[in-house]
């Protein structure tokens, strides 16, 4: 088991294999994250690149209060956003709106594929969360300093989020009849 | 399957299937590759130069210190038996027309226009202990 502390602690010190190790670990998770994000494949690979190189320039700055993962995607998050202002676009596109709580609902039962359809249907921003909290599997508290924004409008975030991921796997399993 | 897990195997899905550009890893870790193909021999090189010099520095360290100035004079570095009396073969020297310059740092000293004949003579008098050329 790769131990990504240790890992950051050696590309500190300029480690060219640890960051080869680091690259390979996170390559396709960050590419995805700003793909998705971005829809954008050119822009996808530049803010991958930036972020990498800003890992490699910061890993002495990792102070291990959180996990790995939430420091490089609070990165990649920064670096996301000075690309936006860069080309004037609004960050409305990665702010997500709090209203319209949906109801929790059923629970999500049905095969990996439809869910897989479902998260494409869902907007950048709520994809964003819902990629933090259940595939990075970061805890609250550090999405929250990824995004920038307090625990509570995480948790809402998630909530509401995974509401309208579960009402478009209904509808989807609706229309498939 | 539980509901978070599902969600999980669903973005695993999507990001296997999301093919990663190449160019991605070429210019991240190809542009440290090509740093290394530059420096890594020149490293070597450098290291090289350094054991090198270490080995010469031993070398001088063991036998003596003859400074090059010393060296492009035309004669012999001889280095004398301690209990030679220098006085004993400065008069040697003038007999055969010949001057001695010295001590060198090391010890050493050089015999001016000096020839092996004059070498052997003094050797065989017993009063060099040892002779560089």
């Amino acid at each position: 088991m790769i131990d990504e502390r240790e890992l950051i602690a050696k590309i500190a010190k300029k480690d060219q294999n640890a960051f080869q190790t680091f690259f390979y670990i996170y390559k396709n998770r960050l590419y995805y994250y700003f793909y998705k994000l971005l829809e954008n494949q050119e822009d996808a690979e530049e803010l991958t690149m930036e972020t990498f190189f800003r890992i490699y320039r910061n890993a002495g700055t990792f102070r291990g209060e959180s996990k790995v993962s939430s420091w490089v995607f609070g990165i990649a998050r920064r670096v996301c956003l000075e690309h936006l202002k860069e080309k004037n676009r609004s960050i409305k596109t990665l702010e997500i709106y709090e209203g319209d709580a949906v109801s929790e609902g059923s629970p999500i039962n049905e095969d990996v594929e439809l869910v897989r359809k479902a998260i494409e249907k869902l907007a950048p921003h709520e994809r964003e969360v819902l990629f933090l909290a259940y595939y990075e599997e970061l805890p609250y508290e550090d999405i929250a300093k990824v995004l920038d924004i307090p625990l509570g409008t995480v948790k809402s975030r998630v909530f509401n989020a995974k509401a309208k991921l579960k009402r478009i796997i209904e509808e989807m399993s609706h229309e498939r009849g | 399957m539980r509901e978070d897990e599902l969600i999980k195997k669903a973005f695993s899905r999507d990001i296997e299937e999301l093919p990663v550009p190449d160019v991605l890893e070429e210019r991240l870790l190809g542009r440290r590759q090509r740093f290394l193909a530059w420096f890594v021999p020149i490293g070597a090189l450098a290291a090289g130069f350094a054991i090198g010099l270490f080995i010469t520095q031993l070398w001088h360290a063991e036998k003596v210190y003859v400074p090059m100035s010393e060296e492009k004079k035309e004669g012999v570095h001889v280095v004398f038996e301690r209990n030679i009396k220098i006085g004993q073969v400065e008069d040697f020297l003038k007999e055969r027309g010949l001057t001695m310059e010295g001590p060198t740092p090391a010890g050493t000293y050089l015999l001016k226009g000096a020839k092996e004949k004059d070498v052997q003579e003094l050797k065989k008098r017993g009063y060099i202990r040892e002779v560089f050329k």
